[in-house]
């Protein structure tokens, strides 16, 4: 199956381990990724600007871009693959608003009056999604090779694959999606009220103060319930939390891993693994054996 | 002689762009008018803006440079009757049209930010530190659609943001600095400074360096010609013409 890609400035600057154990963990199940020829930061920085005509521009640049690249190929399943949470919920939502607002699309059509028009049929779909709906939870039972076992987990889904409702990959309430597959790679995720809560997000810039703090109390919940990592999906959340850390107790008590490095380890495939990450996660499993 | 026997054509239009070509030949007027800062100058159609500007009286200082379309001293911003938008380019590569409203823009108020190349780090997060107004793009593209060199400029901006300097740097190698995407730019964004930068970062640490250059280096370093050099100094102004004579008439000069 082919699957059109979006990655996003983060997945190639900084969160480099997540794209690599993510697209390796694809091609594992016979999804082929290709990375769009051309796209531009999914706009996600001016997501709090009053006009929300101005935040679609970008996002819809990206589907238009995705849509022509899709008709050039010859690709009719209409999906965009995103790792970041951000840039899921950043696309969707722009996706979402471009449908059902006529005013936004007749401003932002004048904008980009250099590009073709939006179709509106991109469907924007992130790895987790993927992971559970296109290739299915048993399937990737079937390939594991490593046991989780002993595993104690914190998933942290944060709020951008969660909420607003309309683009929520699972309950906003009560999320399982990561659990689920934490569970048949052999892991026990615990249960604590910060899951589906927010890390803070961008305020890290104005105000890191509040930021450590709130990552200090999710971690300290984490801890108190026997979490060994934690698992995320996005890479601001994976920032927060470790910065969180390091800057509220001095050190990091909880690692933070991605979901698709949990999957490529169990799967046997440690080359979709740095060697730092590779090394950390085996110390942490010798620990709990 | 090429094409000795089929009848000499009148000239060869090449790769002249189609709206060049209006512009020069369309026209049924032979003049046409334009408005320099408003005011109504007729100039006789085919020219391009620079040399209007000139035949219209003005004596330029500024906004004018190599008029090879090189330099991007002469950059313009018009806007045309009927027409909405803003056009920009360089008045020494751009003939006028009729009803054309221009000025020109000889510089672009920019600050260039002072850094130590040797200590830098080619990555999209050093260009961020030095102008962190790079991250407030917001992929309106107005900067490329001005751009005279036709770069790609929203992308090259773009590609730093990702940390790829390699590709940023190669895309904006045309870039001539006029500035027109940093006026467009509603993020305040500084291009021309930024990919100055940007190319910098790619010639001192990305660039396969030159192994030819590297060695030459060290054999000027270990004095391989000091011995020539100086006893060319000896021979004096009269023997350097002499020797100079000889090498013209293409004979061998060994001193």
């Amino acid at each position: 199956m082919k699957l059109l890609y979006y990655p996003g400035c983060t997945v190639k600057a900084t969160a480099t381990e997540y794209e690599k154990s993510a697209l390796g963990v694809l091609k594992e199940f016979g999804i082929d990724v290709i990375e769009l020829d051309r796209w531009i930061c999914c706009g996600v920085y001016h997501g709090l600007t009053r006009d929300t005509a101005y935040q679609t521009v970008a996002p819809i640049r990206n589907l238009i871009w995705a849509q022509s690249q899709a008709e050039k190929l010859s690709i009719n399943n209409n999906y965009l693959l995103t790792l970041c949470s951000m840039c899921y919920n950043t696309l969707k939502s722009a996706h979402l608003r471009y449908l059902k607002d006529e005013n936004i699309v007749k401003r932002i059509k004048a904008y980009l009056n250099d590009e073709p028009e939006y179709k509106g049929n991109i469907n924007v779909i992130h790895f987790m999604q993927v992971l559970k709906e296109l290739v299915g939870y048993d399937k990737v039972k079937e390939k594991l090779v490593n046991n989780l076992k002993g595993l104690k987990v914190a998933p942290f889904y944060g709020c951008m694959l969660l909420r607003p409702r309309e683009i929520a990959i699972d309950d906003p309430e009560n999320p399982q999606m990561m659990q689920d597959l934490l569970r048949i790679l052999g892991a026990e995720p615990i249960t604590y009220p910060y899951v589906n809560q927010c890390c803070y997000g961008y305020l890290v810039t104005r105000r890191p103060d509040l930021v450590w703090k709130r990552n200090a109390d999710i971690t300290n919940s984490a801890l108190e319930r026997g979490a060994r990592i934690f698992v995320t999906t996005c890479p601001l959340c994976a920032y927060n939390l470790l910065e969180g850390q390091k800057n509220a107790f001095g050190d990091v008590k909880l690692p933070v891993f991605y979901e698709s490095e949990l999957v490529a380890y169990a799967l046997g495939k440690y080359e979709y693994l740095k060697d730092d990450r590779l090394s950390m996660l085996k110390n942490i499993l010798d620990g709990v054996k | 002689m090429p094409g000795a026997a089929e009848p000499a054509k009148p000239f060869s239009i090449g790769k002249v762009k189609k709206e060049k070509l209006e512009g020069a030949l369309g026209a049924e007027k032979k003049t046409v008018t334009i408005y320099v800062m408003g005011k109504g100058y007729e100039v006789p159609a085919g020219l391009t803006i620079l040399k209007a500007l000139e035949y219209a009286g003005y004596r330029l200082v500024r906004g004018v440079g190599c008029r090879a379309g090189f330099c991007g001293a002469c950059m313009t911003m018009w806007v045309k009757k009927g027409d909405y938008k803003l056009y920009s380019g360089l008045a020494c590569q751009t003939v006028v049209e009729d009803g054309m409203y221009l000025v020109q823009i000889p510089f672009v108020p920019a600050e260039k930010r002072k850094y130590n190349m040797d200590e830098l780090e080619p990555t999209g997060s050093v260009v961020l530190a030095i102008y962190p107004e790079v991250a407030r793009c917001i992929g309106c593209n107005a900067c490329t659609k001005v751009c005279p060199q036709q770069i790609q400029v929203m992308d090259a901006i773009q590609e730093i943001i990702r940390g790829n300097i390699k590709k940023a740097a190669r895309m904006v190698f045309d870039c001539i600095a006029c500035g027109a995407c940093s006026i467009r730019c509603p993020a305040e964004i500084k291009h021309f400074h930024v990919f100055q930068l940007v190319r910098r970062l790619y010639g001192k640490y990305i660039a396969p360096k030159a192994e030819h250059l590297r060695k030459r280096v060290e054999e000027i370093e270990e004095g391989k010609f000091e011995g020539p050099l100086n006893r060319l100094i000896e021979a004096g102004p009269d023997k350097w013409r002499e020797l100079a004579e000889k090498a013209q008439k293409g004979e061998e000069v060994e001193i």
